[in-house]
């Protein structure tokens, strides 16, 4: 995928992992493996950067003797994810325009 | 590489950031390893899944907003002994000088761009003014001299149009100056980044 592309609909893509319930940064790579290609260096920034949003809430909760980091989706990021839906129309228009213009050549 | 060595070459390519930044960084990559290992890697495989730890490492350093890099690249390797702070007093007099004339060159170079930008507007603003003069003076002199007063309105249009693509002028040259200090303030941050072997 085009990366620019792909830089905005990440964000979407790790709150909508979210919106299934709690998760931490490993469980979150795997359930997105079959939907995007996110790699760990990149989530990383992600997580913080919706955290810094106010879209996800992060506590330490420990697991085998260690500190795991588990996320939770608040209502802002709810709200990021029905924004996200409502703009898809937008870009459906958009893809029938192109797709015209391509099979017009 | 194990996950210690990860580490600890991570934490070492990383020394210039702030110390909660850094063990955040860590935190989180350590968690991850222990999860991949818990999963079923091999201690191996999960760190080679991680990709280059160099690549790794300039981005989360490039990451970093510009204040904080510049307070971690002047911080001595092994903190400030005695013997570092005896030599950046005595060092003084060339490094205050050194930084004050790079601000200088900086700030004139800013300052000159964005006079010139400055001048382009005030060009297009003159025109503007004088262009609609000239329109109105026209279309009120058509009672006394017809070919004078369609002269004036021309001209009168002739430089509103010249104003537009000063106002372009200015506003493309304003363009590019944003540009080009977005790409000094990455480039200053790249400089300030060490690049570990």
């Amino acid at each position: 995928m085009n990366t620019q592309l792909k830089k905005g609909i990440l964000d979407v893509c790790v709150l909508a992992v979210l919106n299934h319930g709690e998760s931490y940064g490993y469980k979150i790579l795997k359930d997105s493996a079959d939907l995007i290609d996110l790699s760990e260096s990149t989530l990383y920034p992600i997580l913080r950067r919706l955290e810094a949003g106010n879209c996800l809430t992060v506590r330490s909760v420990e697991h085998e003797g260690r500190l795991r980091k588990m996320y939770t989706i608040t209502d802002e990021g709810k709200a990021q994810l029905t924004d996200f839906l409502s703009d898809w129309s937008e870009v459906e228009r958009i893809y029938s325009y192109i797709k015209e213009s391509v099979e017009f050549d | 590489m194990t996950k210690e060595i990860f580490l600890r070459e991570l934490r070492a390519r990383l020394y210039q950031l702030p110390e909660d930044e850094l063990g955040q960084q860590l935190a989180y990559y350590e968690e991850l390893l222990s999860d991949m290992i818990e999963d079923g890697m091999s201690e191996k495989a999960a760190v080679a899944k991680l990709g280059d730890i160099n690549l790794i490492a300039e981005e989360i350093l490039c990451s970093q907003p510009l204040p904080a890099l510049v307070k971690k690249r002047l911080r001595p390797r092994n903190g400030w002994t005695a013997a570092a702070v005896t030599l950046v007093v005595l060092g003084s007099p060339l490094w205050i000088a050194l930084l004050f004339a790079l601000t200088a060159t900086v700030a004139a170079f800013v300052i000159s761009i964005a006079a010139v930008i400055l001048s382009l507007f005030a060009v297009a603003a003159s025109l503007a003014i004088g262009g609609v003069f000239s329109v109105f003076r026209g279309f009120t002199l058509f009672a006394v001299s017809g070919s004078y007063a369609v002269f004036c309105v021309g001209v009168g249009l002739l430089v509103l149009g010249l104003t537009c693509l000063s106002i372009l002028a200015a506003k493309y040259s304003a363009v590019g100056l944003y540009r080009g200090l977005r790409w000094l303030y990455r480039k200053a941050k790249s400089l300030l980044i060490v690049k570990e072997n």
